[in-house]
């Protein structure tokens, strides 16, 4: 890095104070064209946007800031309770139209269940025909079932009773 | 007869954001007066229109507190600071399409009795504001802050969202393009 460029880096840092040229540096600065003119520019560089600092009143610009915090801190903590009102509102709402949970439903009779549940294998494999057979003999039992009466002792011929005491009684 | 306040015994800035996190506003304020003046230098240079100025400077000061949860403290509040500036102006740059304005205006002149002087002066800082609005953004803010601000390249990295090396090396590419024009 030879001499201009190490003052490039540099002139900047001593324009703000924060380094310092040594001897040599200052002696090639105030030799070198080129060095100067960069100086130069960093100078006009640093002084410029002045003027649109110039409308700026850092109080009035603190105090817009510190305003919109405020009310921004405010809007959030609105925002806040507002759901939690929100929501709260909403739970009471349902807790009062909700019904409860469903009733169990009453377990059927297990024998009836397993029988419901029981794969009919046999019904699969046969012939809609077939089928349709089944169900006219299901449903002339059905009939049947349904039009006959359960015999009472009154039905049977007294040699009939007389048979059916003797065999009760062994 | 109190003494004054010496420089030193000035709250710093991460102790001033502490308190804000606590709660107490006017350390808030405090950063604002503290900083407001370099940021509006920054961007009022850097391209934003002059009439923004203002506006952008209170929306970086509003969003870098809102955002102080993010804020780990590993760069310097300034640089989060700034860092929010680059990308308020870096919108502003799309919205506009990549036009960059950056007026003259008497307030940016250097003060002088001599007539020849300020004449002088004045056409320099003409051709270094015509020139920078021709640097590409970043060459642009990597020269403004380091000569405005005084940043070393590591800080201008965080500003930017860079490397170090590529920050030098975006200064010296201004540089060099700037001496030619008003050479």
């Amino acid at each position: 890095m030879n001499q201009c460029e190490l003052l490039s880096d540099k002139i900047p840092m001593v324009r703000h104070g924060t380094v310092q040229w040594t001897a040599d540096e200052a002696a090639h600065l105030a030799a070198c064209p080129d060095c100067r003119l960069e100086w130069d520019l960093v100078m006009a560089g640093a002084a410029l946007g002045d003027a649109a600092t110039h409308g700026l009143d850092p109080d009035l610009m603190a105090q817009a800031v510190t305003r919109r915090l405020v009310a921004d801190r405010r809007r959030r903590r609105w925002i806040r309770s507002g759901w939690g009102l929100g929501l709260a509102v909403a739970a009471s709402l349902l807790l009062f139209v909700w019904p409860g949970r469903e009733p169990m439903p009453e377990p059927g009779p297990v024998g009836v269940t397993a029988t419901m549940e029981l794969p009919m294998a046999e019904l699969e494999g046969l012939e809609p025909e077939v089928l349709e057979e089944i169900l006219a003999g299901l449903g002339d039992g059905e009939s049947e079932a349904g039009t006959l009466e359960a015999p009472g002792f009154s039905d049977l011929a007294p040699t009939d009773l007389e048979q059916l005491l003797q065999t009760m009684e062994g | 007869m109190s003494e004054p306040v010496a420089q030193t015994d000035l709250p710093s800035d991460v102790e001033l954001i502490r308190a804000y996190r606590d709660g107490d506003e006017r350390s808030a304020a405090v950063l604002v007066r503290r900083h407001s003046a370099a940021l509006a230098r920054f961007l009022g240079s850097a391209g934003a229109d002059r009439s923004d100025v203002e506006d952008l400077v209170q929306e970086c000061f509003f969003r870098a507190f809102l955002g102080l949860s993010r804020w780990r403290g590993e760069s310097a509040f300034r640089s989060w600071l700034f860092r929010i500036g680059h990308n308020l102006l870096k919108d502003q740059f799309r919205r506009r399409r990549g036009r960059v304005v950056i007026p003259l205006e008497d307030g940016d002149l250097i003060a002088s009795d001599d007539p020849g002087a300020r004449l002088e002066a004045r056409e320099a800082r003409g051709r270094l504001q015509s020139g920078l609005g021709l640097l590409p953004r970043l060459q642009r803010e990597v020269f403004l802050l380091r000569v405005q601000q005084g940043m070393p390249y590591e800080e201008i990295a965080t500003v930017l969202d860079t490397t170090p090396g590529a920050a030098r090396v975006h200064y010296h590419h201004a540089v060099k393009k700037l001496k030619d024009l008003v050479r």
